[in-house]
This record gives C-alpha cells, sequence and structure tokens, in this order.
C-alpha cells in the first residue's frame, strides 16, 4: 500500500515536472515586434498570443519530440521542431510576411493594371464606365491615364509620342485585329467592346511581357468576365439608342447574350453639328459569352460578337476645295476561345484561339473602296511554376492574316497581302528575395510577307525601397510590321523598330496611390514614303526614324473623405519623328507636350446620385502650316474640356433602375485640333486654312437602364 | 475470468478517455465562446480567434470550430482601420470559413457567416465592390434561410443590409425594420442544438429596434 502510494506520488510529482514553458519574441524581418500571433505545439488547444511587444510564453504539459507553430495573419506560418525535456526554452520567432500580401514587390514598370483581384488596381471596369469624358468607352477613359495624348479626331489611343497603330489590343491573351470601329477623316472613332464585358483591365504604356508582340508602343489586354453568379436581365433605352442584356447561369456554366443598336439622329438633332450627315451614324452590336467551368481548376470560355457601323456625309475636302460624297458601312465579326487550366501542381496551361473577319466598304465620290481583313491567331502558354520564387512562361503564338482591297476607280485595282507569323516567347520570373524580383525574356517573331525575323529582348525588375514604395526598372525592344496601307504597295519593307527604358517609381498606402515613370523610347525603321497612296514600289522605305522621352505622374487618392474618389494624371512629352513624307525631324501632329486629366466622382446619398467630373487639359498641337517656311511649326490653342456625368439610382415599376446623363465639354470651350490647309495658293498669296474641329461643340447623352 | 475483467476494464478506460477528450472540446470550446461573448479589445479578439484556430487545428474534422475562429476574424477586421491590413484579416477569415464548408455545406450558420464577412469586404473600397457583394451576401443570406428557415441571424443581417441600402435600391427603413421585426420573432423562439451553436445577433438585433424607435 505504501509503495503504491510511492509511485502514485512519484508520478504526480514527475507529471509536475514535466511542466515547462517555452518563451521569446515574434518579430517581422525588421525586427519590429509582432502582436497578435499565435503560438501552440500541433494538435494542442494550449497555445499563446504574443503581446504588444511581441513576447510570449507558453506553459505546457507536453513531452518530448514536438513541432511548434507559429501563425499570424499576413504571415508565412512557421514550424519549429523542438524536443521537450524539462527545461524551460527560449525560442525567437521571426515570420516572414506572406508573398501575396499587399506589399509583395511587383513589376509595375510601364503597367497600370485594374481589377479587383489584383490589389495594384489603379482603374477597374467600374472606373471606366463612370469616367465622364470616355462615355463608357475603354479607349476614352484610359486617355485620362498618364502617357496618352488627346487627339480628339481620332478617338483611338495615343501612347508615349506613338501613332494609334502602335497600341495592340488583347482580349483574354488573344489579339484582337480591329478593336475599333471604322472610321473616317475627322470623326472620332471608339472602341467596339463594352466595358462592362470585362472583370480585369491593363494598359501597359511600354516594357510589357515578351507574351506581346506586335506592338511598339503600348497594350490594353482585356479579361472577359468570368462565371456570372446569377440570373440577370436588363434593358435600357438611350437617346441614342437602345441596348438589352440577359444573363443565364447554370450549375459550371453561364451564358450571357447582348444586342445594342445605335442611332445618333436624335443626338445630331439636340447637339449643333459641323458635319454635314448625309446619314447619321449607326452601330449594331449582338454579343454572345458562354463560360464553362472544366474539373476543378479549367475555364474555356467563348467570346463572340457581330458588330456593324455606317454613315453617310458630305466631306469637304479643303485640300482639294471640294465636297466629297462619303459612305462607309463595316461589318466585323470576332470570336474568342479560350481555356486555362491546371495540368499538375507545377505546370499551368493557357490556351486560345482568336478569329476576326473585318469588312469595311467605302465610298469616295461613288468610287467604292472594298477591305476585307481575315485574320486568325491561335495561341498556347505553359507556366512552370519551379519553385515559389521562381516561375517559367514558355508560349507561342500563329497569327495568319489576310488583307484584300479592292479600289473601283475607272478600272478595277486588287490589293492583297497574306501574312504568316509564328512566334514565340519564354519568359521567367524571379522573386530574389522579398525587396527584389526580376523578370527576364525574350520574343521571336518571323513574317512570311516580310521575310525576315525579329528577335526582342525584354528585361525588368523591381525593387522596394520601404514598406509602401518600390522602385521598378524595364527595357525592351519591340517591333511591329508596317500597316497593310503601305504592304499593299511594297511588301519589301522591314519590321518598325522601338526601344523602351523606363525607370518608375510608386508609393501605395491604405487607398492613395503616387506613381512617377520616367521614360525614353527610341524608333528605328519607321516606313517614310515621298507621296501617301502612292503605287510606285520605289516610294516607300524604312529610312525613318524618331524618339520620345517624358516623365508620367499619377495621384489617385480614394481615402480623403468618405464615398468620394479621384485621380490626377499629368505628362509631359518630348518627341520628333522624321516619318511618312516628313522633309525632316519634327514635332508629329498627335504630340502635345503638356496632358493633364483630373477625374473626381462621388455618391451623393441623400439623393442616391453618382456624379462624375473630369477636366481634361492638352497644350497645343504642332500642325504644318503651310504658309510658314518651316515644316510643322503651327501650334494649335490649348485644349481644354470639362465632362460630367449624373447618374441617379432609383426604382421604377418595382424594379432597380439606373438614369444616366453624360455630358461633354459643359462650358463649351472652342477646341482646335489642327488645320487643313488648300492645296492651291489664294488671291492674297497665301494658302486658305480651315480648323479641325470637334463635329459638336458640346454632346450630351442620357440613358434609362432598367434591371429586370 | 480474467481475461473478461481485463477486457473491460480496458472498455471503460477507452470510453471514459473518450468522454475525457470530448469533455474537453467541450469545455474549450465553451470558455473561448465565453471569452468572446465577453471580449471588447481587439487583443481579445484576435486571442480567442488564435485558440479556435488551435481546436479547429487539433479537431481536424469539426466545421464548429473553424466557424468560431472565422467569426472571430471578422470582429478583429472590424476594428482595423487600414484598408489592405483589413482585406488581409477578412482573406484569412475567408480562409477558415471555407475550411468549415470544407466539412458541410448544409450548415445555415455558414452561410449567415458568409454574408457577415462580405459587408466588411465592401467597407474597403465601397465604390468597387459595392455591387458585386450586396449582391453575394443577398444570396448567402438567402441559402441560410433556405437551410434553415429559422435562423434569426439570417434574418438579422437582412435587415442590416437592407438599412444600409438607399431605398431607391430596394432597402430603407421600413423594409429593415420588418426584417428585424421578423428577427426578434425568430430570436425569441430559437433553440441551439446544442450549447456550442451560434447563439449571437439578439441584442443587437433589439438595439436596432431600438434605434428605429420599435
Amino acid at each position: 500500500m505504501r509503495l503504491t502510494l510511492t509511485i502514485l506520488l512519484f508520478c504526480l510529482a514527475s507529471e509536475a515536472g514535466a511542466q515547462q514553458t517555452i518563451s521569446g519574441m515574434v518579430t517581422d524581418r525588421k525586427g519590429n515586434p509582432v502582436t497578435g500571433a499565435n503560438l501552440f505545439f500541433e494538435g494542442s488547444y494550449e497555445g499563446a498570443i504574443s503581446n504588444l511587444q511581441g513576447v510570449y510564453t507558453l506553459t505546457t504539459d507536453l513531452t518530448g519530440k514536438q513541432l511548434f507553430i507559429a501563425s499570424f495573419i499576413g504571415f508565412e506560418r512557421k514550424a519549429t521542431e523542438i524536443v521537450l525535456a524539462n527545461e524551460s526554452i527560449h525560442l525567437d520567432i521571426v515570420l516572414q510576411e506572406e508573398a501575396n500580401a499587399l506589399n509583395e514587390v511587383v513589376i509595375t514598370a510601364g503597367v497600370f493594371s485594374a481589377g479587383d483581384k489584383k490589389k495594384s488596381a489603379t482603374l477597374n471596369s467600374f472606373d471606366i464606365a463612370t469616367t465622364p469624358s470616355a462615355m463608357g468607352d475603354i479607349y476614352g477613359a484610359y486617355a485620362t491615364m498618364p502617357g496618352s495624348q488627346k487627339v480628339g479626331e481620332e478617338g483611338m489611343l495615343f501612347v508615349r509620342g506613338g501613332e494609334s497603330y502602335e497600341t495592340k489590343t488583347y482580349m483574354d491573351g488573344m489579339l484582337v485585329r480591329s478593336p475599333y470601329f471604322s472610321k473616317t477623316t475627322d470623326i472620332p472613332t471608339r472602341g467596339r467592346f463594352s466595358p462592362l464585358l470585362f472583370s480585369e483591365t491593363s494598359f501597359s504604356t511600354g516594357g510589357y511581357s515578351g507574351e506581346y508582340g506586335q506592338a511598339l508602343s503600348s497594350v490594353v489586354d482585356l479579361t472577359t468576365n468570368g462565371l456570372e453568379t446569377s440570373n440577370k436581365a436588363s434593358v435600357s433605352i438611350m437617346t441614342a439608342g437602345a441596348n438589352a442584356s440577359l444573363s443565364r447561369r447554370f450549375k459550371n456554366s453561364s451564358l450571357s447574350v447582348s444586342g445594342m443598336y445605335v442611332n445618333s439622329a436624335l443626338q445630331n438633332k439636340l447637339a449643333k453639328q459641323r458635319v454635314d450627315w448625309v446619314k447619321n451614324p449607326e452601330l449594331g452590336d449582338l454579343t454572345l459569352m458562354y463560360r464553362q467551368t472544366l474539373g476543378e481548376t479549367g475555364m474555356l470560355k467563348v467570346f463572340c460578337s457581330y458588330n456593324n457601323n455606317s454613315m453617310q456625309m458630305n466631306y469637304e475636302n479643303f485640300e482639294e476645295g471640294r465636297i466629297e460624297k462619303v459612305k462607309l458601312t463595316n461589318h466585323s465579326l470576332y470570336s474568342n476561345a479560350s481555356y486555362t487550366g491546371q495540368l499538375s501542381e507545377k505546370w499551368l496551361i493557357r490556351s486560345g484561339f482568336a478569329n476576326s473577319q473585318d469588312l469595311e466598304w467605302m465610298r469616295f465620290n461613288d468610287a467604292p473602296i472594298s477591305t476585307t481583313t481575315r485574320a486568325s491567331d491561335a495561341k498556347l502558354v505553359l507556366t512552370n511554376l519551379l519553385t515559389e520564387k521562381i516561375k517559367i512562361r514558355i508560349g507561342g503564338n500563329v497569327l495568319s492574316e489576310n488583307y484584300r482591297q479592292e479600289i473601283h476607280m475607272d478600272t478595277v485595282i486588287n490589293l492583297k497581302v497574306s501574312d504568316l507569323q509564328p512566334s514565340a516567347f519564354i519568359e521567367s520570373e524571379l522573386k530574389l528575395s522579398h525587396q527584389v524580383a526580376l523578370r527576364i525574356g525574350a520574343r521571336a517573331e518571323y513574317s512570311t510577307v516580310l521575310e525576315a525575323g525579329t528577335l526582342s529582348p525584354r528585361i525588368s525588375a523591381a525593387f522596394k525601397t520601404g514598406s509602401f514604395s518600390q522602385l521598378s526598372l524595364a527595357w525592351g525592344t519591340f517591333s511591329q510590321k508596317p500597316g497593310n496601307d503601305y504592304l499593299k504597295f511594297y511588301p519589301s519593307l522591314q519590321a518598325e523598330n522601338s526601344m523602351h527604358y523606363i525607370l518608375n517609381y510608386q508609393y501605395k498606402k491604405d487607398m492613395r496611390m503616387l506613381r512617377v515613370e520616367a521614360y525614353t523610347k527610341s524608333y528605328t525603321k519607321l516606313v517614310k514614303f515621298r507621296e501617301i497612296y502612292s503605287a510606285e514600289p520605289d516610294n516607300y522605305n524604312n529610312q525613318g526614324n524618331g524618339f520620345a522621352r517624358g516623365l508620367d505622374v499619377f495621384w489617385r487618392d480614394q481615402k480623403t473623405l468618405q464615398g468620394n474618389d479621384y485621380w490626377i494624371s499629368y505628362s509631359f512629352l518630348d518627341t520628333r519623328r522624321d516619318y511618312r513624307d516628313y522633309p525632316h525631324e519634327a514635332e508629329p501632329s498627335f504630340a502635345s507636350k503638356h496632358n493633364l486629366s483630373a477625374v473626381y466622382k462621388q455618391f451623393i446619398r441623400p439623393i442616391s446620385t453618382f456624379i462624375g467630373i473630369n477636366y481634361s487639359f492638352a497644350s497645343g498641337r504642332p500642325y504644318n502650316d503651310k504658309n510658314s517656311s518651316g515644316f510643322m511649326t503651327g501650334r494649335t490653342k490649348p485644349y481644354n474640356d470639362i465632362s460630367m456625368n449624373l447618374s441617379y439610382i432609383t426604382r421604377l415599376f418595382q424594379k432597380d433602375a439606373v438614369l444616366h446623363m453624360s455630358i461633354t465639354n459643359v462650358l463649351g470651350f472652342k477646341n482646335v485640333y489642327g488645320y487643313r490647309f488648300s492645296n492651291s495658293i489664294g488671291e492674297d498669296g497665301r494658302y486658305a486654312s480651315r480648323a479641325v474641329l470637334p463635329t459638336a461643340g458640346r454632346q450630351a447623352i442620357l440613358v434609362l437602364l432598367i434591371s429586370l | 475470468m480474467k481475461k473478461i475483467t481485463v477486457l473491460l476494464i480496458l472498455a471503460c478506460v477507452s470510453i471514459s478517455f473518450a468522454q475525457a477528450t470530448d469533455n474537453k472540446y467541450q469545455e474549450a470550446m465553451l470558455s473561448t465562446i465565453e471569452a468572446l461573448n465577453a471580449a471588447t479589445q481587439n487583443e481579445e479578439y484576435q486571442s480567442c480567434a488564435n485558440k479556435f484556430e488551435r481546436i479547429a487545428l487539433a479537431e481536424k474534422n469539426l466545421w464548429l470550430p473553424y466557424y468560431y475562429a472565422s467569426y472571430a476574424c471578422v470582429l478583429v477586421s472590424f476594428n482595423e482601420a487600414d484598408p489592405g491590413r483589413k482585406d488581409i484579416i477578412l482573406d484569412k477569415a475567408q480562409l477558415l470559413l471555407d475550411s468549415a464548408f470544407a466539412k458541410t455545406t448544409s450548415e445555415s450558420e455558414l452561410y449567415v457567416l458568409q454574408a457577415f464577412l462580405y459587408p466588411s469586404r465592401i467597407m474597403v473600397d465601397p465604390m468597387t465592390r459595392g455591387m458585386i457583394y450586396v449582391e453575394k451576401c443577398f444570396q448567402s443570406l438567402e441559402t441560410a434561410k433556405t437551410l434553415n428557415p429559422a435562423n434569426p441571424r439570417a434574418y438579422f443581417l437582412l435587415g442590416v443590409m437592407k438599412l444600409n441600402i438607399p431605398e431607391s435600391m430596394g432597402g430603407g427603413i421600413e423594409v429593415a425594420k420588418a426584417c428585424f421585426m421578423e428577427a426578434r420573432e425568430k430570436f425569441l423562439t430559437f433553440k441551439a442544438e446544442n450549447p456550442l451553436m451560434p447563439l449571437w445577433g439578439e441584442e443587437a438585433n433589439n438595439s436596432e429596434l431600438q434605434k428605429l424607435g420599435l
């Protein structure tokens, strides 16, 4: 009996003796205390929490070999093997911040990405849809970003001293051959696709990845919406037409259909037009989107869109001094199917096929010109997640393009360009440390029409300079084949080239962001000619060149006041080029030295109204003054615009409804885009001139949207 | 005979052992739930979240500790002023909630918690996220109600959402009032399956009603 008691006591004593403490301090990599961390032995309920000084103390009954875990929100969990052997243990723990946390080092040189997923978002589809001056156009919204120039008579994106053709649009990774509606001289166009179709968009003003080819200056990458979350239907009636959309959600798939018809007859009556319309511009659009999840990680997206636009007007050809009857019709069918998925733990796949059929029919004084462009793009990209820090992407695509033009003059002229462009790229992304990221890659392309290939190396890097700031650098070469307008006459041209150097500083904290980017870009082998539209082969050569350098500043603040948001962007641009029929290097007519945009948005709760205002300024643009001895010596007066929109959220017929109004140039600034000069000398010994003006002084649109 | 005795003893020991672990779970959960109910400071919420997470990791097959760990994280996020940090905390809360969903998808309370988490996401970036998360929130509450029409928290949260949406969008005081009233009735008759099941919301619901003069 005594013995038993002794044994029992002994057991208890040894049990008590087994209780021991482990203590220490939890810090981040910089030595700052981490408060609130969870410290415990795996499989045990008991644990400790680190205090304000990061200090923890844990007492345990466990013995032997145990796994000691330290974890905290936003940090990587750390496990340490510990042998508990009756003596107190001191263990200091350093936690690593999770890589996907806010302050991850990300290469930001040149890129403005947007979307909810990416936390570096600068503009999302909602921002795009509600930017007043954009009037619902993606490119119009990106025109308020630094790096883009205001070129009112075109309506396309002009980036960093580049022509509009130097910007390419991609949808779900596939090239969109003609992202804009067809246009005629001095009538601005807009993008074919509604911003609401996309969950993420990114606008790169240079230094982009080797995945993107055939773009000298800029890339707009659009990611279409994923699975619709629910059944939806809406109709909207505009002063310029109507729009209806319907989405159905099934278990693993969704289908959306939307249709639009726009006729600007009423608009053009309301706002006095400077264009002599014979037939007001008309647009029709039918878009179909199908999404299907395949397996656990796979997603198949099918996008198909048909649209057409047409207009007819009497165009004053001031150069020749005559009125020309111009009629334009454009039919475009774009389809895109893409698949993304995970092949294994380490391999991701992205593939797709896109096809575009574009028919443009233009009639100049009863001389019809029909242009057909058919293009297909097939693409495959594989990503290997070698380790957490190293990612390798390898991919390729084959782009085939058939361009045909028929010009009916005294005789019928047939012109065509057929091209097949295989290309491949490889790129690796390395996270050298939590502070340094590096991306190295190259792209190779070959064109059957040019009978030549190009190799474009690209490098970018990012360095964290503080918890909220980082510095990025990018360098790369880019090439693009000359436009079909030249190749159709002279296919023996070479690819045009550019080289970008970019230095970017970004500070982002809470909901405020500052970006400053300096760049310099050089152009070589730009196409030159003596005379435009000449069919003479020796008219064309690749001896053009140029440069662009400047500074872009972007500031966005979504924090200071509740429910409001504003951004300001400023660009300084110094560019000169010798291309087309320029007699020597000069500032091109689309370039303005200073561009400024300020966008302000606010929701006014008491009246359920969302209001947006934006101000745009651009310094004068060069034009070639025929009455002066120099070339491109004229300067227009500066451009000013204040646009506004109001969205009143209400209920109509027991349905959610939005009444939306948008007005451009509220104050009625008299803007001038440039001047056209007569080809013949007038009686006063001078060439008469005529200003290129916006089609209307002020424009307004009213939209009523009802969700069914 | 000896064999039988040994077996019996073994059986008794294993039963009492099983009970002991079960009791240990019950006790740990009850004391942490109490601590969570009494918490006022962020460190206290965090400490409860940590404890629930430890229980969840040790038990592995139960949804309830994950539920509470996630719930405590959402409460932590309420007091976080920095929107970026708030998002990271909510990522964690979502991760824990997803672990709970991995154990069961037919528990009404999990959908209520999901609906409780979304508004915090909206606070990070109301302009962008408002539309998306309001819709998701309503969907979760619908599912919660379908799975258990007697769950008072679903009606309470519906009231909170309606109160924060303008009348013109189907919200407003009157609509919210009706939800809170319905919630009050459900709270009065609600019987939790066991003492560990969620019980929160009644006080908050009453105070909302009080604020609306009822």
